[in-house]
């Protein structure tokens, strides 16, 4: 008979194990992070479906080091991550995508080398002195960039920060699915859609 | 089961090959397609409305808390737990497989309403799901009240099912997805950790410890009391369930082969009781220490092979104790009940007048208790009957053979004080000096404090006006009280793994909240 009891604590054993594994083998993998170089493209279609006026589709480039992903999520009308730094700390970097932003009391900045028909507008140091706050507007959205720290206190994470934003232009997904699946993407760049 | 199963399987399938199940998504998108070709103004505005009710986290916040404050006015602990374990369990496993599944929304039709998030499964159905299942299971009674409790959930899923492939919310298997996970989770939770043969879901009043013993297990007990013991039961009745937590203890009318009518007591034990048992012991070594022999019994079988022993030991000191009739085996392994003598006209000790002799009989019992090396361990009321001024001891279950002196010391104090409740201090004292010493007592109240009394004693000590134990302890010499509080290897590697997994739950509760709420 003991070794039915034993039997069953080395059962029950296993199985936390094995969920305590799941649990944090599961959330060590982050396959909802908005990585440019991701070989998996689902999280893209789904920021282009959460905001469809949006003609481009953010994302981070590789990270330096001493930057990790963040949170994500992506919501009808709206896309939000953020990116984690050893010096700045959790959520030093905020990204959203939504279809507009307010960029009145901002000032344009050149971008040399950012992608086409992307404007940059960058809000006065003087309206957050322990922030940074820029937009990057296109055609049908926007994308607010948040910096939670400071140019003069941070300047080297400040300047990586500054870099790891990209872009992938939507029409490449809308493309893409048509010609591999023969789905439309709805939305910008796209044929209307049904409904 | 079997549905979880073949979601699981489709999950790691679709997974692993990818490229195989790019047709299924096509026809997936082709059905929702067409529910949209449907879309009309007069359907989309109900289908919404539909939607933003059911989907809302709003409306699954205020069901749970209903549920779970009913649950928690009813006392229903065990079903509450499996609630909410399924409800994290549901939630959890939905957002994990949906990122890990990775699937977009319905593609190349216009999308209704809001939503977050991948596809599938689909999370606000996952959540809807397991919240109505759970509260049918939680707080319907088996029979045809829940059998409407699941056709008002089924209804229910299948309007917003339809409501959400209509909109484009979701796809069709994303909404099958989730209802497979929703439901099945909480039906497996429910059967195994609160099967209804066991903790049945009830308005009546009843101890969650108490088996129902109508319908089939009724029957398997008339069956194998007369395959086993020979006797045909007439009537199945529970009795002293307010004095009983670790068993349901019924009074059988039975008919002997050629006898006449009798009255025979029983006490029915299931896999719970061996559970309970645990528990309880568990959180004693917590509490206390090795207070005494905390080992569990590991199986319903020693539960009664112990009882019987300990009856048979009783009989054979001269204690006046119920002569036992035999073990019946009602499911191997899970029930056995025990069978022996019912009191007739005895009465417990609480509702009954007691004289000198009665106070003598209690007091020598102890006695010959302690000249034998044997401790009860759970003298009370309620393990006391009277009859025609006789004292009668029940219920042997706790015994104990050579148990230290504390345990032995802590009989004969809990022996007093339930005499003195019927009586006075004084009278008893007087009468406990005949068989044992000034010291003997004043050790025994030394020893007797809090967790020594049963429960149900200490319930009878504090309804009374007066205070037996310091009346006692006056009357005694004075004695330093024993410590109850002891230390071990054992206590404190309990304690850390209490403590562990208590972190774990409310780490676990903390991490999953912005899932749940």
């Amino acid at each position: 008979m003991r070794w039915r009891v034993w039997f069953g604590v080395a059962l029950r054993g296993a199985l936390l194990a094995v969920l305590v594994a799941a649990m944090f083998g599961l959330s060590s993998q982050h396959p909802d992070r908005l990585a440019c170089r991701s070989g998996d493209a689902s999280i893209f279609l789904l920021e282009a479906q959460a905001v469809p006026s949006a003609t481009q589709i953010p994302c981070f480039l590789p990270l330096p080091v001493g930057w990790r992903f963040g949170a994500s999520d992506v919501r009808s009308s709206r896309v939000t991550a953020s990116l984690d730094s050893e010096r700045a700390g959790d959520k030093a970097v905020e990204l959203m995508l939504s279809a507009t932003c307010d960029v009145s009391r901002a000032r344009r900045v050149e971008l040399p080398n950012g992608p086409a028909g992307v404007e940059r507008f960058d809000e006065p140091t003087a309206l957050h002195p322990e922030a940074s706050v820029s937009y990057f507007r296109f055609r049908g959205g926007c994308v607010t960039y948040r910096f939670g720290f400071s140019r003069a206190r941070f300047p080297g994470v400040y300047r990586d920060a500054d870099r790891i934003l990209g872009f992938t232009p939507r029409s490449l997904y809308v493309d893409s699915l048509r010609r591999q699946e023969g789905l439309i993407l709805c939305g910008a760049e796209a044929p209307p859609c049904p409904g | 089961m079997g549905l979880a199963v073949v979601l699981v399987t489709i999950v790691a399938l679709a997974i692993l090959f990818p490229t195989h199940f790019r047709s299924f998504d096509q026809w997936n998108g082709a059905v929702v397609r067409r529910f949209a070709s449907l879309r009309v103004g007069w359907l989309t505005s109900p289908a919404r409305l539909v939607n933003a009710i059911l989907a809302s986290r709003w409306t699954i916040r205020l069901l749970r808390l209903g549920t779970i404050a009913a649950l928690v006015r009813l006392r229903r602990w065990r079903h509450l737990l499996t609630f909410v374990a399924s409800a994290i369990a549901v939630e959890w496993t939905a957002y994990k497989l949906s990122v890990l599944v990775g699937v977009t929304r319905p593609l190349g039709v216009r999308i209704i309403g809001n939503w977050q998030g991948y596809s599938s499964p689909s999370r606000p159905v996952a959540a809807l799901a397991v919240t109505l299942v759970g509260m049918t299971y939680a707080l319907l009674p088996q029979g045809r009240l829940r059998n409407r409790g699941k056709w008002v959930t089924w209804a229910i899923l299948g309007a917003l099912w339809l409501a959400r492939v209509y909109l484009a919310l979701d796809s069709l298997t994303d909404d099958l997805a989730a209802v497979v996970l929703g439901a099945g989770i909480p039906v497996m939770a429910f059967r195994y950790f609160t099967p209804n043969e066991v903790f049945p879901v009830t308005y009546r009043r009843g101890r969650a410890a108490h088996l129902d013993v109508g319908g089939r297990r009724g029957e398997a007990i008339r069956r194998a009391v007369s395959d086993q013991l020979g006797l045909s039961v007439l009537d199945v009745k529970p009795v002293g369930l307010e004095g009983s937590g670790g068993s349901t203890p019924l009074r059988l009318r039975v008919e002997p082969e050629g006898g006449p009518e009798r009255y025979v007591f029983a006490k029915l034990y299931a896999m719970n009781h061996v559970r309970a048992d645990r528990t309880y012991k568990l959180g004693r070594a917590i509490q206390y220490g090795a207070l005494e022999d905390e080992a569990p019994f590991q199986s319903v079988r020693r539960f009664v092979e112990y009882e019987d022993y300990a009856l048979l030991l009783f009989q054979h000191l001269g204690i006046p104790t119920p002569a036992p009739h035999g073990i019946v085996e009602i499911t191997p392994e899970r029930e056995y009940m025990i069978v022996m003598e019912f009191f007739e006209g005895a009465t417990e000790i609480g509702d009954a007048e007691i004289g000198d002799e009665a106070i003598d009989e209690g007091l020598l019992l102890i006695r010959k208790l302690w000249d034998a090396g044997v401790a009860h361990r759970d003298i009370k009321p309620a393990n006391l009957m009277v009859r025609d001024g006789h004292i009668l001891l029940i219920d042997v279950f706790f015994a104990q053979v050579r148990p230290t002196p504390w345990r032995q010391a802590v009989d004969l104090a809990n022996m007093m004080l339930v005499l003195a409740l019927r009586t006075d201090a004084q009278l008893v004292y007087r009468h406990a000096l005949r068989y044992f010493t000034e010291d003997e007592i004043a050790e025994a109240f030394a020893a007797t404090r809090g967790v020594a009394s049963p429960t149900q004693l200490r319930a009878s000590l504090k309804r009374d006006a007066r205070n037996l134990v310091a009346e006692f302890r006056a009357l005694a010499p004075v004695r330093r009280p024993v410590a109850i509080q002891h230390w071990s290897l054992r206590r404190a590697a309990l304690s850390l793994a209490a403590l562990a997994t208590v972190g774990l739950l409310v780490f676990g509760v903390v991490k999953t909240w912005p899932l749940l709420s």
